[in-house]
């Protein structure tokens, strides 16, 4: 038997740092004098790079029968040291080795002493300076993982470096803990291709890679999901079928994923495990869910398989039933701190929409405030809900034409429809308005323009009100670091806000409680009489510190609702409000 | 390039009553594409023709780039033709060719198209029994359970396909057992590499099955328990049906040291001739460069 060798070119090493190979293979220097093997013969050296301070493991190949059992050796040069050497047959050698910190970097010749030979493998090894190792270097289709990579010399920063472990590999968190030491979340998507990854840790430009670092194993776990589409806003059973897993009744969990992280517009409400590899339950989508398709993550303990496009959410058909109307129609007002002067803005928005269901958000506590009327105090900001703000689908926006009008006797108000590519949103805003388009004391009448597929043309009479009558504040002047002494009462002035019966005229300065520290105000409903006194008893419970008192009339529109809809108490309001600056002292 | 059938009176020439192994020039080769091994890069080193059949589950973890859609044939065609086996005198299934196993690797769909259909078990027996040889490698396993289930005793549920796929990732030592091949190598023991883990894992064979090489294997016993270690079991086998040869390997071949994997398939599989093709022509275009 004749068998054909086929000549390989020689492979010089390099820095690992991109574009390295990590193969070394040349044609060897014989040096022995009875060296009679042919000059085709090529050792290689896998890998051929190695990182200051670091222990690898080496596998040294040859073309032909090139190692003896006994009396085979290693020499990789100064700085370098053969822990553990292994000959595991006549063409192979594995070797454990040590890069001390100070080994000289750069290409180096190693010498391999066998069967009586002595070979150099030109410029076959190279020291380089950055390096690390990932752990575990293996991860199975469709599972998640936490991996930890440890970087030898390296100068990773948070926010700066960033890894990369090749195709079908995500990173779903990760995180710097020191220069040399990381941690992230991978998933490793169920139908991408097995095999080895390289893996990329950049740091701006500074890209070290760790060639095969990664490997997807080939059996791995898998799942399947049924059904394959659920409408917006749909209760629906499900099954899981899988393979690999080792589902627990009562510990399994399942999570619908929106862009890598466990999304805010589903809720399981019942999940069953059968046995390990097969589950079943009932999942209500929000009539808000995010349309496309989504991925399914089921965790159980350090187990995750990830259930890639497990189904697509559909959008639900529009229930004109279901509509409700957000409106308001404001002017704010600010004093200039340097200047006296007040900046105006006019702010007119109509929004209609599908709320939320399941509802997300039970809103926080509305705590303690003067009431009407004339009702002064000292109050405490209302705790915030635990665990912060809930975080809620945006309700789904209804069309109502281009165009919506304010409209009274006084005049028309246009807003314009806006598309909210972010949030999805579509509402109707009032552009470039000022205060001679807000008309105080009339009560406006909702008027849309209409559109196929979207609401009809309605007009909904007086469901807007305004303020009864414009107001401003006659004294102090709050600007140019106006200083007040808590010790001593103070007195402001407005022209009537006309609020009685209907409106409110409300104030405030808020700061810190001295007595808690907490956040709180200085609150009151006045009498409507163009003058209040905040008494230095109230003051003095505030610590003394710069402020932005507040000075506000408002109203609240009534109860009304779109023909037919079954929300018939919409939110309307509207004011008139101006902050300033002080210092408290 | 496609082949004309061999004469069959050439195939059954070879085939003798005592079934040994008579070396019969092979002078057609298809070779079915699978994820995991590349047993036609043996083949092109050798300068070897061979023609490709597209069996891919998925693709050619060795090749992310490789487009399947390239590939005309497909192994469908093949297993499933009792026609168009005639046209070969050695079929080479690759690990990782779809429609041999429970499961697509990286999914819940079925993929025993071929392995629980009558029609192809019978093909294959009938193409072995007729002189052809097949070589079969890892996680082809299944279609040799399938075709000849009491002459090879794999770990596990043999009643369930895949269930054999246990083997742990890494090295071992194996010994080599036939003498004829320790001649070729110069030595009896040889490293392999297992690249992926779950390995199809061997337990036994029947006497009639050649062991040629043999060594201790990490192995997963079940699910729940960790790694297991069985000693001294057969890594590589062959055996004969009729005029036939059927070579198993637990191994990939693409991924062992070139010469010893080289040197192990032609000195094992008789017939096969280095040199053979010297216009190489494969379906794949690999051979156009003729290395």
């Amino acid at each position: 038997m004749t068998l054909h060798t086929l000549r390989t070119t020689c492979a010089l090493g390099a820095a690992l740092s991109m574009a390295a190979p990590v193969m070394s293979g040349c044609q060897p220097t014989d040096t022995g004098p009875e060296d009679d093997g042919p000059s085709s013969n090529v050792l290689t050296l896998d890998p051929a790079v190695g990182g200051l301070g670091t222990s690898l493991d080496v596998r040294l190949a040859a073309s032909w029968s090139a190692f003896d059992f006994e009396g085979s050796a290693l020499d990789f040069g100064d700085g370098i040291t053969v822990d553990e050497l292994l000959v595991l047959d006549a063409w192979n050698i594995d070797a454990a080795i040590t890069i001390a910190d100070d080994a000289v970097l750069g290409a180096r010749d190693v010498e391999i002493e066998s069967a009586g030979y002595t070979r150099t493998l030109e410029e076959g090894f190279t020291v380089i300076e950055e390096s690390f190792t990932i752990s575990p270097d293996v991860g199975m289709l469709g599972e998640t993982l936490e991996v930890e990579f440890v970087g030898q010399n390296t100068a990773w920063e948070g926010g700066v470096t960033w890894p990369s472990l090749g195709d079908g590999v995500s990173i779903m968190d990760f995180t710097v803990i020191t220069d040399q030491l990381a941690l992230a979340s991978v998933s490793v998507a169920g139908d991408t291709y097995a095999g080895p990854r390289d893996v990329l840790m950049e740091t701006g430009s500074d890209v070290v890679v760790l060639y095969d670092g990664f490997q997807v194993d080939r059996a791995g776990l898998a799942a399947a999901w049924d059904p394959a589409v659920i409408d917006q806003g749909e209760t629906v059973d499900f099954e899981i079928e899988a393979r690999g897993t080792n589902f627990v009744d009562g510990e399994t969990e399942l999570f619908v994923l929106d862009a890598g992280d466990d999304a805010n517009d589903y809720a399981i409400d019942r999940l069953v495990v059968q046995d390990a590899t097969h589950l079943y339950g009932e999942i209500t989508l929000s009539n808000a869910a995010r349309l496309g398709f989504r991925d399914v993550l089921v965790s159980t303990g350090d187990e995750g398989v990830v259930i890639p496009d497990a189904f697509e959410v559909m959008e639900g058909e529009l229930d004109l039933s279901e509509v409700a109307v957000y409106m308001a129609f404001n002017i704010t007002r600010g004093i200039d701190n340097s200047s006296c002067q007040v900046a105006e803005s006019v702010f007119a928005m109509v929004w209609y929409y599908i709320p939320l269901d399941p509802p997300c958000g039970g809103g926080g506590s509305m705590g303690s405030g003067p009431q009407p009327y004339d009702i002064n105090g000292v109050f405490e900001n209302p705790p915030a809900g635990e665990g912060g703000e809930e975080d809620c689908p945006t309700p789904t926006s209804v069309r109502a034409g281009d165009y919506v009008w304010f409209e009274s006797d006084y005049n028309t108000v246009t807003l314009d429809r806006v598309e909210d590519t972010t949030s999805g949103m579509v509402y109707y805003y009032g552009f470039d308005l000022t205060a001679e388009d807000y008309g105080a004391g009339y009560w406006y009448d909702l008027h849309n323009q209409g559109e196929d597929g979207g609401l009809p043309e309605y007009t909904l009479e007086e469901v807007q009100p305004t303020v009864p009558a414009d107001w401003e504040l006659t004294s102090p002047q709050l600007c140019q670091d106006y200083t007040h002494n808590r010790a001593e009462d103070f007195t402001y002035t407005w022209t009537l806000a006309e609020t009685y019966p209907d409106a409110v005229f409300v104030t405030g300065i808020p700061g810190t409680i001295e007595a808690t520290g907490n956040g709180g105000f200085v609150g009151c409903v006045p009498w409507d009489d163009g003058e209040h006194t905040y008494t230095a008893s109230e003051l003095s419970q505030l610590v003394a510190a710069p402020a932005n008192p507040y000075f506000y009339s408002a109203i609240e529109g009534p109860d009304f609702g779109l023909p037919d809809s079954i929300y018939q108490s919409n939110p309307t309001e509207s004011y008139i409000y101006l902050s300033a600056y002080m210092v408290l002292e | 390039m496609r082949f004309a059938a061999l004469p069959l009176t050439m195939l059954l020439l070879g085939c003798t009553p005592e079934q040994e192994f008579v070396e019969i020039p092979i002078d057609a080769i298809a070779v079915t594409s699978g994820d995991y091994d590349r047993m036609e890069a043996l083949l092109l080193r050798q300068l070897v023709n061979y023609q490709l059949y597209e069996g891919f589950i998925v693709g050619a973890t060795y090749d992310p780039e490789l487009d399947p859609e390239m590939m005309v044939l497909e192994v469908e065609g093949l297993l499933a033709s009792q026609d168009e086996l005639e046209n070969y005198g050695a079929v080479f299934v690759n690990s990782g060719t779809r429609g041999l196993g429970r499961f697509v690797y990286n999914g819940v769909d079925a993929d025993d198209g071929l392995v629980s259909d009558a029609e192809v078990i019978d093909n294959v027996t009938r193409f072995v029994s007729g002189g052809g040889v097949l070589v079969v490698s890892d996680w082809g396993y299944d279609l040799v359970e399938a075709c000849w289930p009491e002459l090879i005793t794999f770990v596990g549920d043999e009643a369930v396909l895949d269930d054999a796929q246990r083997g742990v990732r890494g090295s071992t030592q194996a010994m080599v057992h036939r003498e004829a091949l320790v001649n070729d190598l110069g030595q009896n023991v040889v490293s392999l590499d297992y690249d992926f883990s779950h390995w199809a894992v061997i337990e036994s064979v029947a006497d009639e099955v050649e062991v040629i090489l043999s060594g201790d294997v990490a192995y997963r016993a079940d699910e729940l328990s960790g790694e297991a270690e069985l000693d001294d079991v057969p890594l590589l086998v062959a055996f004969n049906h009729g005029a036939g040869h059927v070579y198993f390997s637990t191994f990939h071949w693409h991924v062992q040291n070139a010469t010893v994997a080289d040197t192990i398939l032609f000195s094992v599989v008789d017939g096969l001739n280095p040199g053979g093709g010297e216009e190489l022509d494969t379906g794949d275009g690999a051979g156009d460069t003729g290395a």
